[in-house]
């Protein structure tokens, strides 16, 4: 961790987008930000603003559109975290040809946390842990 | 001279300051964000550190331009210089940042240009009828001379409510409480408050780096109209400044027609009544 | 009486009959352009030279007279053959008086019926550098403008005769020194105007607007009232009215001012402008540079030594007025969006910052006159980029003009520098100077008026510059729709424009080298007033100068890097914004609230008030 993604890992704007779902991840999130653990993440509704795009729910063909046209407004460095199972692998909703599509598909992702509905110390976790290492991207294996 | 720099300086110093104690006082108050004490230098680093992404070249150079007049007026208001220089100086630097905003061709950025172009009717408004007041009470328009009077006999007594209408101003440039002039009002610090959307990266930084000097110089405008030594002022109208940023951690949005007329009866009708007033003594 | 002064008048009007002779096209074009510039070059030489007894030629006054009665018949018998019955009803009686009074009764006097001060040699060489840069793109514009409307070349004959003649009434209402000379040039400007805007109006009747007969019923009251002044003073000239009166040289002051007002109809009412500025911009902006700003400022001047002895309540009112004018004109700049109406606001509140510092002090009067000529002059050259741009691009809505950095930078560097030279009088030296000046600075409404007056001009300014400075995506215009011409003027204009923005500093010394005409008027703090800290102060470099210069450098240096640097785009999302709802600065104002409304029922209350005291000062 250079000094440099250490002053970038406590001012950390984020910009929520709810790609189409029940909204529990991004209420989570905000919920999470009371926690002490969460000290330095700003929430922000501008992408010109915004270090992480934090992207939850089942991503359709039009929310698509939307988050790539969102994620090349967003200066680099910048980070993208697939958070709740919908926008990691769309599993429950996922069918064969309807539409849905995982995070992934769409922009390249730094982190993903699973779980319906992720924890709030997880989460915040994530986020620091994805600008400290200095906006990397996750790859399998 | 010396003193000059000194005051230099210090403005700029004091507006941390301000942040710092806004944001360990809004730490400790259960239901605000969490922040670290030094957060806003911490994000002006992170902006700096930032590429610009900008679909047209010019856009990036305006806030540099901005920062620019902002520094040259804040050495006019340190060496206590003609209002109207200073005045002068704030409205060529807030046409910078507008002529940015608008060069994005964005449709935020020109709402926030536009918004910006009213919200500059009213502050300059307040502060050329400050300068008229000033002009009529004090008999001149050099700062560092209006000091001296202001010793002799208070300036605040004669200019209870151009003082109170310059503080708004100063509130209207911070989009402070009932005068919040920015566009989404969800971002939960003072420094990305967002008059300036279509600004990131390295361009918000100047743009934040300009803001605060900005206020820098509003405090110590605000400090030449109160009666006590220069330091001592300057630090009440710091105080009070952040007095009005803790208030606005707990004040309510408004939609921008009804803040517009906010601004103008606070900001332009105080001033004006106090400018009648005085004839009236 | 000077040659040259005689030129300056009559020039115009000879040249006038001669360009009669030549067929309308590209000849007549060329020889009003030549007479222009002659114009110019004779202003010139008036305001350099010292008065020269060289050639002197001695025309008799009643050879004036004549003249006035001929221009009064021939209105006459126009305004029968137009319908227009009322006007010649007034023309009638107008002739009637002339007749009788002037022609019969009055005597030959000693003055010269045309001659300069210093105040109308300053405003008369603004005005000439207008016409001398402007009207050749107005000529240029007028060309493609009526080939397209496809009209006769009759209306393009009348415009070019309404400019020479516009010129002519101007210089002298800026020489005229009798009552019968202020009325004789103000029908000439009457006639220029009606036969510039017959031009553009398809049915006669409506061109006598309520403007045109209020002016003729305005000039018959002038007319009618000159035998009531030479019964008190035993003279029809100006500078004897100081001697005749007593108290009812209140109602002198008074009438003079409300007859100035409303011959430049300098009324703060949308439908009266309306009226009047119905015509293409170019032409509007001669009409309005000319007929409403500086020859009202030019009489106005020549009257400010009735004011100085005045009371306090008529001086308070009638500067109260001419603020209300200043805040009229930049309320109705603000809520345009067509260019040439956002200028002719600005150019309305710069006439009515003329008259509100033109009573009060000597002082106040060097600042009416060169404000007046400086504004009036960069006014005009945006002007003159406007109607370059309409003439190619096709439209003057200040909301199309955003990609214009890209398509025409250099007419974008010059209009943005233009500006913000306009805003630097305002902002700085203005108001700094205005509260110098006793009288206005001793009136709270006045003042608060003229503060939003600047803040409204200068936000309607903001927002254009914003605009002009925003990115566009691409070229569209061919560059060989831009004339040659215009490569020349533009330049020539805009240097011209910088050197009168910065000089302006060195016309207050010039002035205070000058022994003042009218010793009657209070001059007490002259040496302060004229070494007063501003912006634009050629022979003193002052912060003022250095940050004009370093605005404009920084201007260009954005300018340059964009031309050098500007690459494709990065970004490849949407880039064409949707088409915004248009934040006006007005916006905000609860509907129930009308300006205009409340604008018009202040200046009819003022003008009763001030009637009222002015009339009540009587006994």
């Amino acid at each position: 961790m250079s000094w440099l993604d250490g002053i970038r890992a406590k001012s950390i704007s984020v910009l929520q987008i709810n790609a189409g779902g029940c909204t529990g991840c991004t209420r989570q999130f905000q919920a999470a930000l009371l926690l002490d653990s969460g000290k330095g993440i700003t929430l922000t509704g501008n992408p010109r603003h915004a270090d992480v795009l934090f992207v939850a729910g089942c991503i359709n063909n039009k929310s698509a559109d939307y988050l790539r046209q969102i994620y090349e407004k967003m200066p680099s460095p910048k980070a993208v975290v697939a958070a709740g199972t919908c926008a990691c692998d769309g599993k429950l909703f996922r069918g064969e040809d309807n539409g849905i599509s995982t995070l992934d598909e769409i922009l390249p992702v730094n982190a993903y946390v699973r779980g319906c509905v992720p924890g709030m110390d997880e989460m915040l976790e994530t986020v620091i842990n994805v600008v400290e290492d200095g906006y990397k991207e996750y790859k399998d294996g | 001279m010396l003193e000059v720099i000194l005051w230099f300086i210090g403005i700029i110093i004091i507006v941390p300051v301000i942040y710092l104690a806004e944001n360990i006082i809004l730490s400790a108050i259960p239901g605000q964000n969490r922040s670290y004490p030094i957060q806003p230098i911490y994000r002006l680093i992170k902006h700096f550190s930032k590429t610009d992404l900008y679909n047209r070249p010019l856009t990036r150079w305006f806030p540099v331009g901005a920062c620019v007049f902002a520094l040259v007026t804040l050495f006019f208001v340190s060496a206590g210089e003609n209002i109207m220089l200073i005045i002068s100086g704030l409205v060529m630097m807030e046409l910078f940042i507008l002529v940015g905003a608008c060069s994005t061709k964005e449709p935020y950025g020109i709402m926030a240009a536009q918004r910006g172009i009213s919200r500059l009717a009213v502050w300059s408004f307040a502060l050329m009828i400050a300068a008229a007041s000033l002009y009529k009470a004090a008999g001149t328009l050099k700062l560092s001379l209006a000091i001296q009077y202001s010793g002799e006999s208070i300036l605040l007594s004669r200019l209870p409510l151009v003082t109170a209408g310059l503080f708004t101003a100063a509130m209207i440039k911070g989009n402070l409480g009932y005068f919040d002039f920015g566009i989404n009002a969800n971002t939960m610090s003072f420094l990305d408050t967002a008059l300036y959307t279509p600004y990131g990266g390295r361009s918000l930084g100047f743009v934040q780096l300009t803001q605060w000097i900005e206020t820098g110089i509003w405090l110590k405008l605000i400090s030449f109209f109160l009666p006590w030594q220069p330091l001592i002022s300057f630090l009440v109208s710091a105080v009070f400044y952040l007095a009005a940023m803790l208030l606005n951690a707990v004040v309510p949005k408004m939609t921008w027609k009804k803040v517009m007329m906010n601004s103008w009866i606070w900001a332009g009708g105080l001033p004006a009544i106090n400018y009648i007033w005085l004839y009236m003594l | 009486m000077d040659f040259v002064v005689l030129g300056v008048v009559f020039g115009p009007v000879v040249l006038l009959l001669i360009s009669f002779l030549i067929p309308q096209g590209k000849a007549s074009r060329i020889f009003i352009e030549i007479s222009a510039v002659l114009f110019f070059v004779t202003a010139v030489y008036l305001f350099v030279a010292p008065s020269s007894n060289m050639f002197n030629l001695y025309i008799p006054h009643i050879v004036w007279k004549l003249i006035t009665l001929l221009t009064a018949v021939f209105i006459l018998v126009r305004s029968i053959l137009d319908k227009h019955y009322i006007i010649s009803v007034l023309a009638f009686t107008q002739s009637i008086i002339l007749a009788v009074f002037e022609i019969l009764n009055a005597p030959e006097e000693a003055v010269p019926f045309v001659s300069f001060n210093y105040d109308g040699k300053v405003l008369l060489v603004a005005g000439s550098c207008i016409t001398a840069f402007f009207v050749p793109v107005t000529l240029i514009y007028l060309k493609k403008y009526f080939s397209q409307k496809k009209a006769v070349k009759k209306q393009e004959k009348q415009v070019e005769a309404g400019i020479l003649l516009l010129m002519a009434a101007f210089a002298g209402l800026a020489a005229a020194n009798s009552f019968t000379g202020l009325f004789l040039f103000w029908q000439w400007m009457y006639i220029a105007v009606r036969l510039i805007l017959r031009a553009f109006q398809s049915s006669e009747r409506k061109t006598a607007a309520v403007v045109l007969v209020v002016q003729q019923a305005a000039l018959t009251v002038w007319m009618a009232s000159i035998p009531f002044i030479y019964q008190k003073t035993g003279s029809v000239y100006i500078n004897s009215l100081d001697a005749g009166f007593g108290e009812s040289r209140v109602v002198v002051a008074v009438m003079a001012f409300a007859l100035t007002i409303v011959s430049g109809c300098l009324i703060p009412d949308k439908n009266i402008w309306q009226d009047y500025f119905s015509v293409p911009a170019p032409v509007s902006g001669i009409i309005t540079l000319i007929m409403s700003v500086l020859s009202p400022v030019a009489v106005l001047l020549k009257f400010g030594f009735l004011f100085t002895g005045l009371n306090n309540i008529i001086l308070t009112l009638v500067i109260i007025f001419g603020s209300l004018i200043m805040a009229g004109g930049a309320y109705y700049s603000c809520v345009s969006r067509k260019a040439a109406q956002i200028l002719q606001g600005i150019l309305m509140s710069a006439a009515g910052w003329g008259i509100t510092t033109v009573f009060v002090s000597r002082e106040s009067m060097f600042f009416t006159v060169g404000y007046t000529a400086v504004s009036s002059i960069t006014i005009t050259f945006l002007f003159a980029c406007i109607t370059i741009l309409e003439y190619i691009k096709g439209t003057q809505d200040v909301e199309q003009m955003y990609n214009l950095h890209k398509e025409m930078p250099e007419m974008a560097f010059f209009m943005s520098a233009a500006m913000l030279l306009f805003l630097f009088a305002p902002f700085y030296s203005a108001l700094q100077r205005l509260l110098y000046v006793r009288f206005l600075a001793e009136n709270p409404v006045s003042m608060l008026l003229t503060v939003t007056a600047l803040v409204l001009v200068s936000a309607v300014i903001f927002r254009w510059l914003s605009v002009l400075l925003s990115a566009g995506d691409k070229t569209s215009i061919e560059r060989d729709a831009y004339p040659d011409v215009f490569r020349v003027i533009l330049p020539l204009f805009f240097v011209f424009t910088v050197a009168a923005n910065l000089s302006f500093g060195s016309i207050y010394r010039y002035f205070r080298q000058q022994p003042i005409p009218m010793g009657s008027l209070a001059a007490e703090n002259i040496e302060t007033y004229s070494e007063l800290e501003g912006f634009l102060y050629m022979l003193k470099p002052g912060k003022g100068l250095i940050y004009a210069v370093g605005v404009i450098v920084v201007l260009a240096a954005c300018f340059y890097i964009l031309q050098r640097f500007g690459k494709a785009d990065k970004y490849t999302g949407n880039t064409d914004s949707r088409v915004f709802y248009h934040y006006s600065l007005t916006a905000w104002i609860p509907a129930w609230v009308n300006p205009g409304l409340i604008l018009r029922a202040a200046w009819i209350s003022l003008a009763a008030i001030i009637a009222g005291v002015a009339l009540s000062c009587l006994k």
